[in-house]
Order: structure tokens, then C-alpha cells, then sequence
């Protein structure tokens, strides 16, 4: 049974680094907003765009995130992780956002994770 | 109508088979159902759901018995139904767990009834205080029943799940909602078939005697316990069955053995309406098949919550009476059934559908989730502690303090 234990707990224990270390060294990828579509549901993606509007309500904040390829995002930063953020607006910032993809109300959106999901270029 | 009745039966006939293969469950098949929405209309399919899901609960109680291998929810089932099958009792407690379900859906579905609107009321205003309710249940669970050295044990595992979960479910390649399949199931099912492989029990004979032994009292404060317990939990997320069940015997001191599978099996038909409800009070799925029936039907109004309802109760109704007739027969099989062979089929079973649907790194999450699960019961920690994959990101969500968390953590 000792055997047994210790087996386990060294799996679990090397499956919990390794997967960590996958996690870590995986780079999202970028892409443009035009070739976001439903399939891409539930994946981390990353996009460079400028933000065309952008409005704080209760906490949260909503931005439309346009880039070169001229089609927009809408980007929702829930109140949790837009506590953490230093500035509320980003009307006309261009910014790297990294984000799950999700549908909502028939529309997709990015949607973030933690404050440095979001970072402002210029 | 015909139609949805054939599909009644045919979702109930499913549920009862997956129900008898140890870890199997409704949320294996759910890519499934989804992926069947292009071509067979979305109610059937959602009746199909319904069905499955309260055929599975009932039946699963077979293997929940016979062979020591329960579902997560019904995990704490095992240890008091299993003692009476080795007391030759095994039968009594197959019934006295379909009547203790069959009076706990009428009673709990008439509570909700009754009580829906301040639901509504309740679950708004108990938002914000969530994260109190999940920590305290967390404190609790720790400290309750255990020795200092088990609460010790037990905060160990609760840490380590709680951090695997939080791991899991943040994979950047990997969506939370595919991972979720290899993490539960290899939890709860894979670990359970492990621990089978290694106990290799056997199957005692049975007393021909199958008459309940439990007096009225118990078998009513049970029941009535055991369902509004039930629907409490439904308001808190991530508090399974396991959870409600330790904290609801402490409340009733229901311990005894036969009471206390009356309240286990009362809460987890509770449980089970009350994710239902849930989706069409709140729009908040709690269960793998609400979820199932949210993607199925995104606008789920009160026609489709009674045409649900509905289906369950031809669902419960007949999978009780056949679950308690099949059972008889299925005794007599395994007596002669290699129960290593079973075990290993469905490891492997298991194995394939998480690689079809999640791919390598899902395997690696099965297999790790797995040995996780093997380690907690191993080392005499309740597997139900396990549950803190979804109860410490659901406390950090709560608290706010996710974010903060992730950053740190760099996740």
C-alpha cells in the first residue's frame, strides 16, 4: 500500500509540474479579429488593436477593440480583474489582449483572465 | 407527443446501461448529444438528456453497491450500502434507496414549486456572500468527523486539488469547459476503478429477506432533510452531494446506517431537480446534464422546464421499477462476472473517449486527476475533498481574488 501511495503522489506531483511547465511555455496566438469565428469558442487568443470605445459601468469595463484588419471585438474586462487595472478607460490606446473567446448574446467576445491580459502599447 | 415519449424511453433505457458501467456518466456522452443537435430537433434531445440523467442516477446505484463503484455524487452512498451487502442486506438497501429518491422528487419538486419565486430573491441576494459560505463549508469539511492528523491529511489533499484545479482549468490549451471531462472523470472514475482493481472484492450471498428495516420517523426526518439540504446547496457552487451530505448528518445526527443513505439518496435527487430548476429560475446550469440542456435550448422558458419535469418523472418512474427488477438478475450475474476484466475494459473505455474528445493533454489531465483520486482514499481522506478542483476557483472567483491569484501564480 506504502508502494502504492508514494507512487501516486510522485504523479501527481510530476504531472502538476510538467503541466505547469507546458502551460507556461505555450505562447497564445495571435490573431487578427477577422478570423475569429465560433469555433474558436472557449480558446486563449491574443489581438493587437486600437480601442475605438470604451465605457466603465459598475465596476466593469467594456471596450471595441479595432485592428488593421478592420474588423472589431468587443472586450470585456470583468470587475475582479478591472479592480487591478491602474486606468478604466483605453479609448484610443493600441493594445495586446489576451483573452478566452466567448459567445455572448449571439456575438463573440474576449474575455480576460488577470490584470496583465491587457497591455497598453502606445 | 409519441415522439418525446419514445425518446423518454429510449433516454431512460440509455441511462440505465450507462448507469451500470462503473465510471460512466451522462457528462461522458454530453460532446455527443451536442454534436447530434445538427440533425435531431433540440427538445427530443433534450428530453433524451433528462432521461439519461435520472436513469443513470438510479441504476448507477447497482454498481454503487454491488461493486463498491459509485459516481462522485453518490460516493458516500458506498460505504453504508456496501457494509449492508456484506451483511447479506444488499437488496434492502437498493429499495430503501429507490423509495427514500421516488418520496424526495415528490417532496423536493413540490418545494420548488411552491417556493420558486423567492429563489429567484435568495440566489440574488446571496451573490455577494458566496465565497463566505464556500469557505466555512471548506473549514468544516476539514475539521468535521476527522482526527487531528486526518484534518491535517485532509487540508493537504484539499490544497492539492484545490491548486490542480486551478492549474486544469486555466490551461491556455486546453478550454475549461472540454477539461472538465478528463478532470471529474478521472477523479472520480478512473480512481475508483483502480481502487476496485486493487481490492478485488467479492460478492457475498443474499438474504432472501429484503424488507426495509428503518422505523417511519427516521425514513420521513431523512427524506425531508435530505431534500431541503439539497436544494440549499443548489445555491452554492462547486458544493456537491458529498459535501451537503457530511454537513446535513451533522445537522439531523443521522448516522445510523440505513437513515443515512435515506438522506444521501433524498439529496441527490434534490440536487438533481433543483439543477433544473436552477437553469430555467436563474439561467445558472449546476449539473453536466443542465449544462447539456442550456446548449441544447439557450432560451429555456417554463413550457420547456414542465416538458423536462415532465420527462423525468416517466423517466424516474420507470427506471426505478426496472432498475429494481434488473438488479435481481444482474446479482445473479456477477457472481460469475471476472469483475477485473469489467474494470479494466471500462479503464480503457474510458482512456479512449477522453483521448476522441480532449486529445494527449486531456489524457495526461485523465491519468493525473486519476492518481490524485487513487492517493485520497489511499491515505483515508473522504474522496469528496477532491471536489476542491471546482471549490477553490469557485472561491477565488467569488472573493475577487482570482485575478490576483493568476497574476501571481502565472497562470
Amino acid at each position: 500500500v506504502r508502494v502504492l501511495i508514494l507512487t501516486s503522489l510522485f504523479v501527481v506531483l510530476i504531472g502538476f509540474v510538467v503541466l505547469y511547465f507546458i502551460n507556461s511555455s505555450y505562447s497564445i496566438p495571435q490573431v487578427k479579429i477577422s478570423q475569429i469565428n465560433k469555433d474558436m469558442t472557449g480558446k486563449y487568443v491574443q489581438i493587437i488593436g486600437k480601442v475605438v470605445r470604451s465605457y466603465y459601468k459598475d465596476g466593469n469595463i467594456f471596450l471595441e477593440v479595432k485592428d488593421k484588419s478592420n474588423s472589431s471585438i468587443s472586450v470585456f474586462i470583468y470587475k475582479n480583474v478591472a479592480f487591478y487595472l491602474p486606468q478604466k478607460t483605453f479609448t484610443g490606446k493600441t493594445v495586446l489582449v489576451t483573452g478566452i473567446i466567448q459567445e455572448y448574446k449571439d456575438d463573440l467576445e474576449l474575455v480576460l483572465k488577470k490584470p496583465s491580459d491587457i497591455k497598453v502599447l502606445e | 407527443m409519441i415522439e418525446l415519449l419514445a425518446y423518454t424511453v429510449m433516454g431512460m433505457l440509455i441511462g440505465i446501461c450507462l448507469g451500470l458501467v462503473p465510471g460512466m456518466n451522462i457528462n461522458n456522452l454530453i460532446p455527443i448529444f451536442l454534436s447530434l443537435s445538427a440533425f435531431i430537433d433540440s427538445t427530443k434531445l433534450a428530453v433524451l438528456v433528462v432521461s439519461i440523467a435520472i436513469a443513470e442516477i438510479l441504476s448507477n446505484y447497482i454498481p454503487s453497491i454491488f461493486l463498491g463503484a459509485p459516481e462522485s455524487d453518490e460516493s458516500l452512498c458506498v460505504l453504508p450500502a456496501h457494509r449492508m451487502l456484506l451483511e447479506g442486506r444488499g437488496m434492502e438497501a437498493l429499495k430503501l434507496i429507490l423509495l427514500s429518491s421516488l418520496i424526495s422528487f415528490i417532496f423536493s419538486l413540490t418545494l420548488i414549486l411552491i417556493f420558486s419565486q423567492y429563489f429567484i430573491k435568495l440566489y440574488d441576494l446571496t451573490r455577494p456572500y458566496i465565497h463566505y459560505a464556500i469557505l466555512w463549508t471548506v473549514i468544516f469539511l476539514v475539521l468535521y468527523g476527522n482526527t487531528a492528523k486526518n484534518a491535517i491529511k485532509t487540508a493537504l489533499i484539499f490544497l492539492l486539488s484545490g491548486f490542480w484545479g486551478l492549474l486544469v482549468l486555466n490551461l491556455r490549451f486546453l478550454p475549461s469547459d472540454k477539461v472538465m471531462f478528463p478532470l471529474l472523470s478521472g477523479l472520480f472514475g478512473l480512481s475508483t476503478l483502480l481502487i476496485s482493481l486493487k481490492e478485488k472484492s467479492h460478492l457475498p450471498q443474499q438474504s432472501k429477506d429484503e424488507k426495509i428495516k428503518i422505523s417511519k420517523k427516521k425514513l420521513l426526518i431523512g427524506i425531508v432533510s435530505g431534500s431541503i439540504f439539497g436544494i440549499v446547496a443548489g445555491f452554492l457552487p462547486a458544493i456537491g452531494v458529498s459535501q451537503t451530505a457530511i454537513i446535513s448528518q451533522a445537522f439531523t445526527g443521522l448516522t445510523e446506517t440505513r437513515a443515512f443513505l435515506v438522506l444521501v439518496s433524498s439529496i441527490v435527487i434534490a440536487n438533481e431537480i433543483f439543477s433544473l430548476s436552477s437553469l430555467y429560475l436563474v439561467s445558472n446550469p449546476r449539473s453536466g446534464a443542465s449544462v447539456a440542456l442550456q446548449k441544447l435550448v439557450p432560451n429555456f422558458d417554463s413550457n420547456m422546464f414542465y416538458l423536462v419535469i415532465g420527462s423525468f418523472a416517466i423517466s424516474f418512474g420507470f427506471a426505478a421499477i426496472v432498475v429494481w427488477f434488473i438488479s435481481k438478475v444482474i446479482y445473479k450475474k456477477l457472481v460469475k462476472i471476472d469483475y477485473e476484466k469489467v474494470n479494466i475494459f471500462v479503464i480503457l473505455l474510458l482512456s479512449f473517449l477522453v483521448f476522441v474528445f480532449t486529445g494527449i493533454s486531456g489524457l495526461f489531465v485523465f491519468f493525473v486527476s486519476g492518481a490524485l483520486g487513487f492517493l485520497t482514499a489511499s491515505i483515508g481522506v473522504r474522496r469528496s475533498t477532491c471536489m476542491a478542483v471546482l471549490l477553490l476557483p469557485s472561491f477565488l472567483f467569488f472573493s475577487g481574488l482570482e485575478p490576483l491569484i493568476l497574476n501571481a501564480i502565472s497562470l
